[in-house]
């Protein structure tokens, strides 16, 4: 081993000592796990991933649509129906005694 | 001799080619692992940061430049990923050993047999190797054992070079210091 820790050269015998130390095991396992991972990425095409995105997609739109046309069918009619019309309200305020009252004072 | 540089290869990666992408895997996963496992001291978790890494370049294969080597982009990502991963480790399960168990089993070397003075050489080495910050493992393993240079490992890490050899000189002295009773013997 080279004494001078601060040196530029190689420690040869460290190094071997490091490499055999770290050198980590199951190297063909290791590689067919990787490249099993990239062969499955790489047979993903785009259009693959489009149509995982369109599947959930088209089942939401689907439902705002439904949710949307009960709104305008049920809700919106329902609104209408039980409101009350302007003439009715007209006539509960005493509107036209004061309507009758002004045009008097105006002649 | 490599007939297909790695270039050639991580350009045929970047086209789409997954069996390219697997031969630079296949000449890279050695050094890609060690280098992971010098950051992290647990070789699965190693592994895992390995996998992320090769993964992430795969993905990013087509921001290599090809002008330039292959190995240290790869290595970059590699230390990145295992030195993010040491960081954010809360347990460092992999690494019970301490200083005083480390004194306990020199003290016991039982005399010639070479197996379990190797066996112990390797523990010796082991608690060593966990008392250092992980970047300095990472410093020390690609200057000594996988032989890059000051320069390379800095841009590797993103430190200056002076910080490299900084790191590297420190986990010398430590290693050195903590095998120096069996490499006398030899």
């Amino acid at each position: 081993m080279i004494g001078n820790a601060f040196d530029h050269e190689r420690d040869a015998e460290l190094g071997a000592l490091l490499r055999d130390h770290l050198g980590p095991a199951g190297h063909g396992a290791f590689v067919a796990r990787i490249r099993a991972e990239v062969a499955r990425d790489a047979a993903t095409s785009p259009f693959d991933v489009l149509g995982s995105w369109l599947r959930p997609g088209l089942a939401a739109a689907a439902v705002v649509a439904m949710a949307a046309g009960w709104w305008l069918t049920t809700g919106v009619s329902h609104e209408v129906a039980s409101s009350t019309t302007p003439v009715e309200i007209f006539a509960s305020s005493g509107g036209s005694d004061y309507m009758l009252a002004t045009s008097v004072e105006g002649r | 001799m490599q007939t297909v540089t790695d270039t050639d290869l991580a350009q045929r990666a970047a086209a789409g080619d997954p069996e390219a992408f697997g031969a630079l895997v296949e000449r890279w996963a050695p050094t890609v692992r060690r280098v992971a496992r010098a950051a992290l001291g647990d070789p699965d978790e190693a592994d895992d940061a390995a996998q992320d890494a090769f993964l992430s370049a795969w993905t990013n294969v087509g921001s290599y430049d090809p002008t330039r080597p292959f190995g240290p982009w790869i290595l970059r990502i590699a230390a990145n990923r295992a030195l993010d991963r040491g960081r954010k480790r809360k347990v460092r399960a992999s690494e019970p050993l301490t200083e005083e168990r480390a004194e306990s089993t020199a003290g016991n070397l039982p005399g010639p047999d070479r197996e379990t003075e190797r066996s112990l050489l390797r523990e010796r080495l082991d608690v060593a190797l966990a008392a250092l910050p992980p970047r300095q493992r990472v410093a020390v393993t690609m200057f000594d054992a996988e032989g890059y240079s000051h320069g390379e490992i800095a841009e590797v890490l993103g430190v200056p070079e002076g910080t490299v050899r900084s790191d590297v000189f420190h986990a010398r002295r430590a290693l050195r210091g903590a095998l120096a009773m069996y490499r006398g013997g030899e």
